[in-house]
């Protein structure tokens, strides 16, 4: 049996790198794979406790963060057209004015 | 074999992301993505949580990463990769925020396996009914977390709108 400890530094590992990825990246399209990267280590650490602590409620979570995850990925997707649509580029540093 | 297989999907993963970060074409990227759902989907099986590696390679790989690659085939490509900047200035304060948070990360993880947490308190016969997750999972979805899971219908029926309103020319 693996110890969980593994698991969540895993976990706290993917996170970390999802968060370089929000913050180094400018294009959009790579910070939304990075917060896929993010909730995904999250549901990792999810089912980690899940197993360990012999519970099926975290994953039950994990079925609604995938849930969430999904509409907020086509949400965002569909921002970024627009955005592209309005500025002809999909760089974060364009999308500067609070208003449209 | 478990902890072998173990650190090669976990390998896996960790460089996958990195290549999903670091690498400069999105559409590499987003092949690595597919990559790391995977070793995460093998990673959920070796945890004996079948349903979500299902729920995994069927929702993560399949339906949200082939929205990805639509998006960025539907968009130019080249033109983003001008203006693909790296944030430079504040190169040092993030490497190091990054390195304080995972410090933080580690040192929790190696406290919680120095406690008696990771023996397991339940056992593991209460995650599976007739030796399937599966349908465990389905169990509890339906009677305990009935009022969410019908109130996720409502989440997806307002992403489906909001995906009509967004996606419609302005010029009607």
């Amino acid at each position: 049996m693996i110890p969980l400890s593994y698991l969540l530094i895993l976990s706290g590992l993917l996170f970390t790198i999802g968060i370089i990825g929000v913050l180094f990246k400018r294009n959009t399209i790579i910070i939304f794979m990075s917060i896929e990267l993010m909730l995904n280590s999250a549901n990792l650490s999810f089912v980690a406790f899940s197993r360990y602590l012999g519970n099926l409620n975290g994953q039950v979570y994990v079925f609604f963060v995938m849930v969430v995850a999904a509409a907020e990925v086509v949400i965002g997707l569909a921002i970024i057209v627009n955005m592209y649509r309005h500025f002809k580029s999909i760089s974060a540093d364009r999308a500067n004015l609070l208003k449209w | 074999m478990e902890m072998f297989l173990f650190f090669f999907f976990a390998f896996l993963c960790v460089i996958s992301s990195l290549c999903v970060v670091f690498l400069k074409n999105p559409i590499k990227s987003a092949i690595s993505l597919i990559v790391n759902f995977f070793s995460m989907g093998a990673i959920y099986l070796i945890l004996n949580a079948e349903f979500i590696a299902l729920m995994q390679v069927l929702v993560y790989a399949g339906a949200i990463m082939v929205l990805f690659l639509f998006i960025i085939m539907l968009l130019d490509v080249k033109h983003t990769l001008k203006e693909e900047i790296f944030f430079k200035n504040n190169l040092y304060l993030v490497l190091s925020f990054c390195i304080v948070f995972l410090t933080i990360i580690i040192s929790v993880a190696t406290s919680l396996y120095n406690s008696g947490l990771m023996a397991g308190l339940k056992g593991l016969d209460w995650m599976f009914i007739d030796n399937s997750n599966t349908k465990a999972i389905g169990r509890i979805l339906f009677s305990k977390y009935l009022l969410p899971f019908e109130i996720t219908s409502l989440l997806l029926l307002v992403a489906a709108i909001g995906i009509i309103v967004l996606g419609k020319k302005k010029n009607t």
